[in-house]
């Protein structure tokens, strides 16, 4: 009972800021989630389709080794998405690279067959222009590609010309091979598959997710603060000296950050849903996620106040803490424009495992599938809060 | 019957002995008092008695109760009123007794009867939805003793509870107390740097100093501990260290206090005469008198005798 009642006076005392809070809590993330979200839009849109674009081909060596790279390009699919201007030289080139006239330029140099011939390898110059982005990817992987076959055969030749003593064999393995290499030339190896629609979260999505989590570790600050203002305002020391244990104004305070923070994840959802149309996946699964988003936030008030004593040490550093975990994870920008070793930091955030479970709600993933996650969640709530417990019952 | 025990009771906060093998017992219905100057260990002896501090040795018996056996049991008849404002200042009194009142174990139409009654005592019925950040100090100390008081506690202890209001306040909270007692049948622990009040209050007291008992019984039986010394208050302009040195070279004196232009100076009630080799040496070292008063002993003398200090000190 009595720990009901300090639960009750914890919501009164949180309440007494709620307009501050709903600015806060509720508002301010709606609005970065609908700013990030439309600044991303493009980038991140999950729907987007390549543009076709135009590529200069300039060949200068017009061979036999040179021309299957045109078929290639000129294949009824892949003629789709890039249009191909053969160019006879590569004059003015680079300005029209600059100007965005092309996307890319695949330039084949005079000596490429006679390269192939002399047993050199075979090169292919690429250029790009400054917005080819991932159209400039498709072109480069192509030609890259073409030449690796080129070269690959030329290895094979050159070791069956160096090793055969027999001349005659040698002879006929070339007479055999090289229709065969011929026909492959002129061939295409492109093959089209319908891959079924990829996975992937909108901005606003992405950003939404991430912004409450942010905010809710706030909660965690707000509340931390709140219990060891307790402690400097002498209300503390007034409860303790009534018949009221410290466990029950542990777990008091505890249910009230529970609950608050189960009361801040729906109101934010719900704003989120009706003005800037989120989508978090079924409602069904989304309930236990969000209890154990909220168990989390409560086991994370649970250490900090066990560990501070000092709030404005503590709001100091857990604030940058919160930032720094938010910014890694991907609160202000994609996580995965994250490079190198940063794209492993966001796994050691808190934000990280909660946005998992988010994002698998949102992907429409199984609720087994999130069980493993949930079930560690429980696991390290539970530790961290009894920590606590511990170690408030055994401080005199 | 005996409400209160203490037993051999110690705290030691490293190698710093804040309590000394502190003993004394209180009965049902007495107005006691606690008394000492500042680091003399009453907060820490008070902390104690709360169940806030464990002691390093003895016990804390309340209503039969020990502190640390049976906390629940022992704090269930215990009433604090902290020497800070313990109220939440965003709520409301109305919230803040009721919060307090629950705490206590009260509920339902007992809860209620005992807000409107602590709403009466304090005087403040008509702000009882104000917000305690916007009342006054006085106010504030009102609320915070009658928070304590909800429960009707058989012990209440009262940590300087006067300290830093308006006079008008002030009789409102010594009038209260006194009725405690009358009314209640209230054990009451009292604590305060205003000497009067104490004087007023109490029946009974005890003088901590360093830790240490130094003086415990009725007011009467204090007083006669120092029946045979006197206080003289001399008002001065000047004073030097010099004064101090040859003053306390004199045989006849056995203390002395200046502050704030108040030479006080203790000594034995047999040598009157030497009131003259006082007043030479003063006058020898340039010191202007302005007053002379020869006080006959009172709880503040009592006091600054034993331990040397004022009690506002």
């Amino acid at each position: 009972m009595k720990t009901f009642n300090i639960f009750i006076n914890s919501l009164k005392l949180f309440l007494v800021n709620i307009r501050t809070y709903i600015f806060v809590f509720l508002i301010a993330p709606l609005v970065f989630s609908f700013m990030y979200g439309t600044i991303y839009k493009n980038i991140l849109n999950p729907n987007r389709t390549i543009e076709k674009f135009t590529v200069a081909y300039v060949d200068l060596d017009q061979s036999r080794e040179s021309k299957p790279l045109e078929s290639i390009f000129n294949e009824s699919k892949l003629n789709k998405i890039v249009s191909l201007e053969k160019l006879s030289s590569t004059k003015d080139l680079n300005d029209a690279l600059l100007h965005g006239t092309y996307t890319s330029a695949i330039i084949i140099p005079k000596n490429f067959s006679q390269n192939i011939e002399t047993n050199k390898r075979a090169s292919i110059k690429v250029l790009q222009s400054p917005s080819a982005g991932v159209n400039g990817e498709i072109i480069s992987d192509i030609v890259n590609s073409y030449c690796s076959y080129l070269n690959m055969n030329r290895s094979v030749y050159s070791v069956i010309m160096t090793s055969s003593k027999n001349q005659a064999l040698t002879e006929k393995i070339f007479t055999s091979m090289l229709p065969e290499i011929e026909t492959d030339l002129n061939r295409t190896y492109l093959t089209y598959t319908s891959l079924p629609k990829a996975k992937l979260l909108n901005s606003k999505q992405l950003f939404s997710s991430n912004m409450l989590i942010m905010c809710s570790l706030f909660i965690v600050l707000v509340q931390a603060i709140s219990i060891i203002k307790e402690s400097e305002f002498g209300t503390l020391n007034r409860i303790y000296s009534t018949a009221t244990s410290k466990l029950c104004f542990y777990f008091g305070k505890l249910l009230g950050t529970f609950v608050i923070s189960i009361v801040q994840i729906l109101c934010f959802l719900t704003v989120s849903t009706l003005f800037i149309g989120v989508n978090f996946g079924n409602y069904f699964t989304l309930i236990p996620i969000i209890l154990v988003h909220s168990l989390i936030i409560a086991a994370f008030t649970a250490v900090l106040i066990s560990i501070f004593k000092n709030t404005s040490l503590m709001s100091g550093l857990f604030s940058i803490i919160i930032f720094m975990m938010s910014s890694v994870s991907g609160a202000f920008y994609p996580a995965d424009f994250n490079a190198g070793f940063m794209k492993n930091v966001p796994h050691f955030t808190i934000n990280y495992w909660i946005n998992n479970l988010y994002s698998s709600n949102m992907f429409g993933d199984a609720f087994s599938s999130m069980l493993g996650v949930i079930c560690i969640a429980l696991v390290i709530c539970s530790l961290a809060i009894s920590f606590g417990a511990i170690k408030l019952k055994y401080e005199y | 019957m005996t409400i209160l025990e203490l037993k051999n009771i110690t705290k030691r906060y490293d190698d710093n002995l804040v309590v000394d093998n502190i003993n004394f017992s209180i009965k049902e219905g007495e107005t006691f008092g606690l008394l000492g100057p500042n680091g003399a260990g009453k907060s820490t002896t008070i902390s104690m008695l709360c169940g806030l501090v464990k002691p390093d040795q003895g016990d804390v018996i309340i209503d039969g109760h020990s502190i640390i056996k049976n906390p629940t049991l022992a704090k269930k008849n215990l009433g604090v009123v902290p020497q800070d404002i313990a109220l939440y200042g965003s709520l409301s009194a109305i919230d803040n007794l009721k919060f307090w009142g629950t705490l206590y174990g009260l509920s339902g139409s007992l809860l209620k009867s005992r807000i409107d009654e602590a709403l009466e005592i304090t005087g403040l019925k008509d702000r009882a939805k104000d917000k305690i950040k916007n009342y006054s100090g006085g106010m504030k100390r009102r609320i915070n003793i009658a928070a304590a008081f909800m429960h009707h506690p058989k012990l209440l202890i009262m940590d300087e509870p006067t300290v830093g209001i308006d006079p008008q306040s002030r009789n409102h909270i010594l009038e209260f107390t006194k009725s405690l007692n009358e009314k209640y049948g209230t054990t009451v622990i009292y604590t305060s740097h205003y000497m009067e009040e104490v004087e007023t209050l109490c029946n009974r007291l005890i003088i901590l100093d360093e830790g240490k008992i130094i003086a415990g019984g009725t007011q009467d039986e204090i007083k006669r501990m120092i029946s045979n010394e006197e206080n003289i208050d001399i008002n001065l302009t000047q004073y030097t260290n010099e004064i101090g040195l040859k003053l306390k070279a004199l045989k006849t004196v056995s203390g002395i206090n200046y502050k704030d232009g108040l030479l006080t100076v203790i000594m034995k009630a047999s040598d009157k005469s030497n009131i003259q080799d006082i007043i030479d040496i003063l006058i020898h070292n340039d010191a202007k008198i302005q007053n002379l008063n020869i006080k006959v002993p009172n709880l503040e003398t009592v006091f600054l005798s034993l331990t040397g200090k004022n009690l506002r000190d």
